[in-house]
């Protein structure tokens, strides 16, 4: 059974590395995602090597340099294996089933995720953000990588957390919030543990010097965090928009809709069918409508704030009005929260 | 006709099963015969962290853990 005091990494990922002592400290982690569609993306061999040289190097270093890994350590946690989660319990044994039931006894990743998330959600609290909006990317903050290298970076987006750093393209990511850092997925786990809002430390390579910076985190930037594409999202639907699956509408689309550009409009690309799922489709909900109003909101949302608002500003019973576009005609209608 | 008619039917309903069937079949295969070919690679250690920790230990390389899901 995975032990939980030890690993912890983006649970939804379907391939992850740790790269390690013997002694069980962490030197760095490996493997990110940002879509079904395009998994390896953010991966590379170029850059998988990179960061196992970067390993090495740490590992020679080691343990002289013990402080620029105690941040990459797993964080302090009460469900100390997958079973602990209360609505987990029971359901997987502590050893995979290698025989005919070795599919059905094997725990997926996301699993954890969602068993967390519903601690909180049968407790009628709202899910912390760090939950909702895990292993931020490095472009939360603006920052996109060069994924052949180790933590090169390739650019920053302007008016971003990095941008105000002054963090520039070609530098090299050398330690984000204190931790050494060897790959995108290590920037994630910084990213992952730093405060909701306040300001972390980067140091950068650029040309033969060391710069030490300041990121500054607003309120919102965790948010930024796009979860549309993660397999954990499927069960916030469920709980916030009774199993509804959105698309963004085109500024050209909202312009043939009457929508104003800066105004909620999320088209329905998926209805649930079954059970909890089908909460939308028993309210009356249709493939192909277009979402302009929830709870009388209409400002222009992603798939992710939306289900941001819906999972921390409702709890499990409440009736949320929603309205939809259909046919030119706007239809409204309730959702309970799961 | 009846019989037919309940015959496709039974394939509508049944084709479904099947299918899911299969696809379990094909993953816990690919799991096994993955795990067959790596217990015989003394390369790699398989699901069994406490003996690559004791290796590394030995040895005094560093260790790299790889989670993947199901093939």
């Amino acid at each position: 059974m995975l032990d939980l005091t030890l690993f912890q990494f983006d649970f939804d990922l379907s391939f992850a590395m740790f790269f390690m002592n013997a002694d069980k400290t962490i030197y760095g982690r490996y493997g990110t995602r940002s879509s079904i569609e395009d998994a390896e993306s953010h991966m590379s061999l170029d850059g998988l090597v990179a960061a196992l040289e970067g390993a090495l190097t740490l590992h020679k270093g080691y343990p002289d340099n013990q402080g620029v890994l105690t941040g990459k350590q797993a964080a302090p946690t009460k469900y100390k294996t997958p079973n602990d989660f209360p609505s987990l319990r029971g359901k997987f044994g502590y050893e995979l089933d290698y025989g005919e039931r070795v599919v059905q006894s094997c725990l997926h990743c996301h699993q954890m995720i969602e068993a967390e998330r519903l601690v909180y959600r049968n407790e009628k609290k709202p899910i912390p953000e760090k939950l909702l909006y895990p292993h931020p990317l490095p472009q939360t903050i603006g920052l996109r990588m060069d994924v052949d290298t180790r933590a090169t970076v390739k650019a920053v987006l302007p008016n971003s957390e990095a941008d105000g750093a002054g963090i520039e393209p070609g530098d090299v990511l050398v330690a984000l919030d204190d931790q050494a850092i060897l790959s995108v997925a290590d920037i994630q786990w910084a990213l992952h543990n730093a405060p909701n809002s306040g300001v972390i430390s980067a140091t950068v390579e650029r040309g033969n010097s060391y710069l030490k910076l300041e990121i500054k985190l607003d309120t919102l930037w965790r948010k930024k965090n796009d979860i549309s594409w993660r397999v954990t999202s499927w069960d916030l639907r469920r709980m916030g928009t009774g199993g509804l699956v959105f698309e963004p509408v085109t500024t050209i689309q909202k312009t043939q809709f009457g929508i104003p550009s800066d105004k909620l409009a999320l088209r329905v690309k998926y209805v649930g069918l079954y059970g909890a799922h089908s909460v939308a489709k028993r309210a009356g909900v249709k493939l192909g409508d277009v979402l302009v109003a929830c709870n009388e909101k209409d400002d222009h949302w992603t798939t992710t704030q939306l289900l941001g608002y819906l999972t921390t500003k409702h709890k499990p019973g409440d009736l949320v009005p929603m309205e939809f576009l259909r046919n030119g005609q706007r239809i409204r209608v309730q959702i309970r929260q799961q | 006709m009846k019989l037919y008619l309940a015959a496709i039917l039974m394939a509508f309903v049944v084709a479904p099963a099947i299918s899911a069937q299969d696809v379990q079949k094909k993953r816990r295969d690919a799991v096994l015969n993955d795990k067959k070919q790596l217990d015989l690679d003394d390369y790699w250690v398989y699901d069994d962290f406490e003996k690559g920790r004791k290796e590394a230990e030995k040895t005094g390389k560093p260790m790299l853990v790889v989670f993947r899901c199901l093939p």
